[in-house]
């Protein structure tokens, strides 16, 4: 199954390096229950289907998204508004279509667009059905963190 | 310079068409060409030495007659090198040799005999114009003949009735063969034309069905030479390209050994000898299935062969070859075996979980769950190194195959042995990458998906399996160490039987049950691979055949006392310190004389005096897991041995802590 999160990380890593021109730390990948509270305030949701189903979504914080929109369009952001779902969207397209160029070609795979959900403590429905999922935590700016989440099970139950 | 000479002739003869002996469908109308070109060379040569002859003679009119005629002949040869039909230049040069011919008749020679060159004219002229100029003209000719034959004064000389009878017999006679002649040929033709037509339509027909197969087929002969016709999908299949003419075996190099190309070259022999039975030999087919690699990029395809002779003319005998391409085939009859495979895994571990007694079994889920989120929380924890992690996660691998064995839960246990086998591979690795550790993430999440069957099972087989009251806490933890020495003996060949002196209810009651059973599965183990000797050893010391394992929990002031006996050989320390120094664990050898110094070695992680790792025991992690279990618990062990006689473990853990925490949980 790493073979389908490795390249979201590697993808994360590239886009981060390139577009915001900071340097991701991936640490260490932890479990989590889906039915948890969390405290994300942004998530931006990619499907994946065929030989593996599943969902990889990239949560962060609202502060982290104020950050990386100031840094994309120069202006300085207070709240959760369009212009900063539209930065974080834009972002999360470039991951997913270079993640989508990648896998698509490598598997049997289907990579959906990418939808953003916004709000305070959101709950995310996801489509395997088993509880747990795979958190792979990423340090930014020295003290930020977002966190990419999957959960992917073979089609054929592997 | 010579072939040149030639290559100019033939060119002016044939009007520039090409000369090819060959080619017998062309050779028709190229003798027809050539028989033209002779004649416009001949009679236009003889128009004009009678042209010029002629006028030197004086006879004007006659010389530029025949003048006239070479003309118009000699413009027939440049007529038929252009794309005009053959017919002009046919009349062009036939019409002239009528009227020579007529003008020799009337001029009648030496005898009268100018008469004859007309006989020669029914088969120039049919054979040139075909049927219908061709007779037209020579009845012409005829008339004119007769008329000059017969009424006295029309000709030069006077001929005898006698001779013009006989004479315009023998042209009629001419003229009825040459016809007869020419229609046979026609009709003889179009049959041809007919044959070949259906021919055609035959070989195109074959030619479809051939190009269009799906299997390769080809025919070879004695040198397993390739024939130029096979079906176009062989190049596709064999992923090879012009195949005719190769050696079938040669195309084989890759995906045969010499040994085997020799006994396919001797199955080949036998296919020709034809003596042998078609059934025999395909029973012995070496290439019925074949492995194939492609000589010219390496593919690989799964191939099915099959080859017969078959006659030809002359006698020659060939290999008619059938490839089949089965790589398809083969793939889904892997997948359908891989699928057959998984599903009866599955059925066996099926059959595992649904022998373990349903309450042992939620048992074992719950300190699976439990160990896992430990060890979820320890991948959490920032502060720590991917390396004490691995050490972690490790000892939380072999507490669940531990229990794992203990249930008889084997294919469960052999994929957390070989996790267990994967993660110790770290144990030496300090710097350990991101993917490593998402790899051991993932390999978690499947051994918890497995888990989370046995979770499914339990609820489905609880459901209809309760009401007979739940099992005491103590009774499942002495059933659970039974199972350890039931698994272990049968392995070891040893006996031994669990003697419980008495459980204090108390003690197992919540959290601390967890911690017992654990701490105790280890230190049975323990017992039994390294105490309790083999039956006729023990036979041989005056001891019982059958070892004996001793349990007591008791609750003595406030904590909670595990004493675990046995009447083994005890610890020898001298084993001990020569395992310590083939792993260089101390480098003081004075260190190695200490007792409580190799006791503390007999607890530390990867310290085991069995040489190889299998389920049960020999990773030496067993000890190192009391050892962190019973420190995480504040409790103490205490370590009583003599050799040749037995080993007493005492474990104290205080109650209060674990009340709270049973507290906690409740």
């Amino acid at each position: 199954m790493e073979k389908y999160i490795q390249p979201f990380v590697d993808v994360c890593e590239n886009v981060f390096k390139e577009f915001i021109g900071s340097e991701l730390v991936a640490e260490r990948p932890h479990f989590a229950d889906k039915n948890d509270a969390h405290d994300w305030d942004v998530s931006a949701i990619i499907g994946l289907t065929g030989e593996a189903r599943g969902a990889v979504v990239i949560s962060m914080k609202q502060d982290l998204a104020f950050k990386l929109t100031g840094i994309l369009t120069g202006n300085e952001h207070k709240t959760l508004d369009d212009e900063v779902v539209d930065a974080i969207g834009e972002i999360i397209n470039i991951i997913a279509g270079n993640a989508k160029r990648g896998l698509e070609e490598s598997f049997r795979l289907v990579i959906s667009l990418p939808t953003i959900v916004r709000g305070k403590g959101h709950s995310i429905g996801w489509p395997n059905e088993q509880a747990r999922i795979i958190c792979i935590p990423f340090k930014i700016f020295d003290t930020d963190t977002f966190c990419l989440s999957v959960a992917i099970e073979a089609a054929s139950g592997v | 310079m010579a072939e040149k000479k030639q290559n100019l002739f033939i060119n002016v003869m044939t009007s520039g068409r090409s000369f090819d002996a060959a080619d017998g469908a062309r050779m028709d109308e190229t003798v027809r060409y050539i028989l033209l070109n002779s004649m416009i060379f001949l009679g236009g040569s003889l128009l004009v030495i009678f042209g010029v002859q002629s006028l030197l003679a004086g006879l004007q009119v006659q010389g530029f007659a025949d003048l006239g005629f070479a003309t118009v002949v000699f413009l027939a040869f440049a007529v038929l090198r252009t794309k005009a039909p053959f017919v002009i230049s046919g009349l062009m040069t036939v019409v002239p040799y009528m009227f020579l011919c007529g003008f020799l008749a009337q001029s009648g020679g030496a005898q009268g005999s100018g008469v004859l060159w007309s006989y020669s004219f029914p088969l120039m002229a049919i054979f040139l114009l075909g049927m219908g100029f061709g007779t037209t003209l020579s009845i012409g000719l005829l008339c004119w003949i007769a008329a000059v034959l017969f009424v006295p004064g029309l000709a030069a000389m006077s001929f005898e009735p006698d001779f013009a009878g006989r004479t315009v017999g023998v042209y009629i006679l001419v003229l009825i063969c040459t016809i007869v002649y020419e229609q046979t040929k026609i009709a003889k033709d179009l049959r041809v034309a007919q044959l070949t037509g259906a021919l055609k339509v035959e070989r195109d027909e074959i030619a479809v069905m051939k190009d269009n197969l799906r299997d390769g087929l080809f025919l070879m002969d004695r040198d397993f030479v390739i024939q130029p016709q096979y079906s176009k999908s062989l190049e596709g299949i064999l992923s090879v390209k012009d195949l005719s003419g190769m050696n079938f075996l040669d195309l084989l190099k890759v995906s045969i050994q010499q040994k085997e190309r020799d006994t396919l070259a001797d199955y080949f022999s036998m296919v020709f000898n034809k003596s042998f039975d078609a059934q025999m030999l395909e029973d012995i087919n070496p290439l019925h299935e074949l492995t194939y690699y492609s000589v010219a990029n390496g593919d690989e395809r799964k191939l099915r062969c099959h080859f017969a002779a078959i006659d030809r003319a002359g006698g020659q005998v060939l290999i008619l070859g059938t490839v089949h391409d089965a790589t398809r085939e083969a793939e889904l009859q892997l997948q359908l075996s891989e699928e057959e495979n998984k599903r009866q895994e599955e059925m066996r571990a099926l059959f595992e979980v649904i022998h373990v007694e349903p309450r042992v079994l939620s048992d074992f889920i719950e300190d699976t769950e439990y160990e896992f989120e430990r060890v979820n929380d320890i991948l959490k924890d920032k502060t720590r190194s991917s390396h004490s992690v691995m050490v972690e996660i490790y000892q939380a691998v072999h507490a669940v195959k531990s229990n794992a064995v203990i249930l008889g839960l084997s294919s469960f246990s052999t994929k957390l042995h070989a996790l267990e086998q994967e993660i110790s591979a770290f144990r030496e690795k300090m710097d350990i990458s991101f993917q490593e550790v998402l790899h051991i993430t993932v390999e978690l999440d499947k051994i918890m998906k497995i888990k989370d069957g046995f979770k499914d099972l339990i609820e489905k087989i609880v459901s209809f399996k309760y009401g007979e009251g739940r099992m005491q806490e103590e009774y499942v933890l002495v059933q659970t160490l039974e199972k350890v020495i039931e698994k272990t003996s049968n392995s070891l060949g040893k006996k031994a039987r669990l003697v419980v002196t008495g459980i204090d209810a108390q003690a197992v009651a919540g959290a601390s049950r967890r911690l017992i059973k654990e701490v105790l599965t280890q230190l049975v183990r323990n017992s039994m691979y390294h105490g309790i000797e083999a039956p006729e050893d023990r036979k041989l010391q005056g001891k019982d055949e059958m070892g004996r394992i001793g349990l007591a929990i008791e609750v003595v002031d406030g904590k909670i006392l595990v004493q675990l006996t046995d009447d083994g050989a005890g610890l020898r320390f001298d084993k001990i310190r020569d395992r310590a120094r083939a792993m260089h664990l101390v480098e003081d050898e004075r260190k190695l004389e200490d007792k409580g110094a190799l006791l503390q070695l007999l607890f530390s992680p990867g310290f085991s005096t069995a040489e190889t790792a299998d389920l049960h025991a020999g990773r030496g992690m067993g000890l190192s897991l009391v050892r962190d279990r019973v420190k995480e618990a504040r409790g103490t062990i205490k370590l009583q041995s003599e050799e040749g006689k037995g080993t007493v473990f005492k474990i104290l853990i205080p109650l209060e802590q674990h009340a709270l925490s049973a507290g906690r949980s409740a």
